[in-house]
């Protein structure tokens, strides 16, 4: 029993609380804590320790809203273009940098180097079509050098392009009309006349010379293949021509058939009345695809002029006359 | 705390580079607008504003490590205070239309983001019941980083002056704590 008549055990001796009681931490402590050195504080300042941590708490959302306008303040003060460490995808144009960069450097203008890689100009579909297409020339360039090579010739190639370029082109016609609207190679026989008449010394021992150059010559004709054939059928003919002593294909068919028999099975083409004084010296390159071949004779046909066509109803072997159509050939 | 690359980001920052001032803004930012609502909660956000406009002019001319930068950066913000408190007093103005809190961009984490930051909150609002000298100096001490000289320089008084408030607001902040059972 107390003094004041309450029992002992209704009165236990309980500890202060902290507050009043004299501090546990000194200014070491303390200093530990501004400093932030919180390892070895006393327990009776945790709960500070933990409410300086709190304020040393991450960003909320609301304490970045203003980055925007400090960020804009830092464009408008010219500061501003994304530079390093990363380069974003919406970053200037490096001749902006290079301005800023100028300015910078005490606003005399002058500009720094400035190294950019230029696009390429060329269009990639464009660039497509053409690799093949220079491929293939270089390929065919260098198929012809190996033929000249081998062959010697520097024809015989090309006699291979043309032919393999006229008979694609050509187109077969059934009546051996040579009409305006049948596809040729070449449709303008002006092109084809010749710009001197071929001056060909008659050969002093014609026989044998006649008789190759005839078969020569229209078997020549019979197969055209392109202009290196049309070339050598007019050599041909200008030499035939200065044998006959005649310009006139009849006159020199006829001389052919004199001195190379056999060669007109059927006989010499002949031409009618209208016809033997015009007829045409030589038949371009481009009248040629539907002579003898399809008729069994050679046939004049001829567009000497650009504006008129001579057409051949039918071979000279097969009894047909040669017919001016239009009557304006020369 | 940026740390070791505080000089290549400030070198950075310095030459115009957006992502290094970005980064040096978000490490400082938060401390400099919880220094200012505890000091002055009325003006926080503009005198934060007006602190990163003058800021940015100076950017260019600053040197020094980070240290001096937050203690630049606060001398600022404590000089703009000044600057608001006493336009506010030759020119006292009504606030308009206050924000109803409806009114406020929520996100959808508000309320997880209002939990997480409740204890900042609080402990903000009991460091707030210390004297204004003492919750400054622990404010620039603890929050800013900055030593007690460059908080005596900023606060234009002794190292010694300083360091006593520090402690006085230590012990009266623990004696809160412990007296009032607040839990963080």
């Amino acid at each position: 029993m107390t003094r004041f008549g309450v029992s002992d055990d209704d009165m236990p001796e309980s500890p202060p609380p902290p507050v009043w009681g004299p501090a546990s931490f000194d200014e070491r402590d303390l200093d530990a804590v501004l400093d932030g050195n919180t390892g070895d504080v006393s327990s009776s300042l945790r709960p500070v320790v933990d409410a300086l941590a709190a304020l040393n708490a991450g960003p909320v959302p609301a304490e970045l809203w203003g980055e925007a306008d400090a960020m804009a303040e830092f464009r408008a003060l010219g500061l501003g273009h994304a530079e390093l460490p990363a380069r974003p995808a919406a970053a200037p144009t490096l001749l902006l940098e290079a301005q800023l960069a100028g300015q910078r450097a005490g606003g005399t203008g002058r500009r720094p180097a400035r190294h950019r890689r230029r696009p390429s100009r060329r269009h990639p579909v464009r660039s497509a079509i053409l690799r093949p297409a220079a491929l293939c020339c270089a390929a065919a360039a260098a198929v012809i050098v190996f033929a000249v090579l081998v062959t010697g010739n520097v024809t015989t190639p090309f006699r291979a392009i043309a032919h393999m370029a006229s008979t694609s082109a050509r187109t077969p016609s059934a009546a051996g009309s040579t009409s305006a609207a049948a596809p040729r190679v070449e449709t303008s026989s002006a092109a084809h006349e010749p710009t001197t008449p071929p001056s060909v010394t008659p050969s002093t021992v014609p026989a044998p010379s006649v008789a190759s150059i005839c078969r020569a010559y229209y078997t020549d004709f019979e197969h055209p293949e392109g202009l290196s054939a049309w070339a050598t059928e007019r050599t041909l003919y200008g030499e035939l021509a200065a044998m006959a002593h005649s310009d006139n294909w009849f006159a020199v068919a006829a001389y052919c058939a004199e001195h190379t028999p056999g060669l007109f099975p059927d006989g010499a083409p002949t031409a009618n009345k209208d016809q033997s004084s015009q007829q045409s010296a030589h038949p371009g390159p481009g009248d040629q695809g539907n002579g003898l071949g399809q008729q069994g004779a050679p046939a004049a046909e001829g567009s000497k002029t650009g504006s008129g066509s001579t057409t051949v109803s039918g071979g000279p072997a097969s009894g047909n006359q040669v017919s001016n159509a239009q009557g304006s050939s020369k | 705390m940026v740390g070791e690359d505080f000089g290549a980001l400030l070198a950075a920052a310095q030459r115009g580079s957006e992502q290094a001032f970005s980064v040096l803004w978000r490490d400082v930012n938060p401390a400099l607008l919880r220094y200012l609502r505890v000091v002055a909660a009325e003006h926080a956000e503009d005198v934060a504003a007006e602190t990163w406009v003058q800021v940015v002019r100076g950017l260019p001319r600053f040197t020094g490590d980070e240290a001096a930068w937050r203690a630049w950066l606060f001398t600022t913000a404590r000089r703009r205070l000044l600057d608001q408190v006493r336009l506010r007093k030759r020119h006292p103005s009504e606030p308009l239309d206050e924000i109803s809190p409806l009114d406020i961009p929520r996100t959808a984490g508000a309320e997880q983001v209002a939990m997480d930051n409740m204890a900042t909150e609080s402990a903000m609002a009991l460091l707030a019941k210390l004297p204004e000298q003492q919750a400054e100096v622990i404010f620039l001490r603890v929050v800013a980083g900055l030593d007690t000289e460059a908080v005596a320089e900023i606060l234009g008084r002794t190292p010694g002056a300083v360091r006593v408030a520090a402690h006085r607001g230590l012990k009266k902040l623990a004696i809160l704590l412990s007296g009032a059972g607040v839990t963080l």
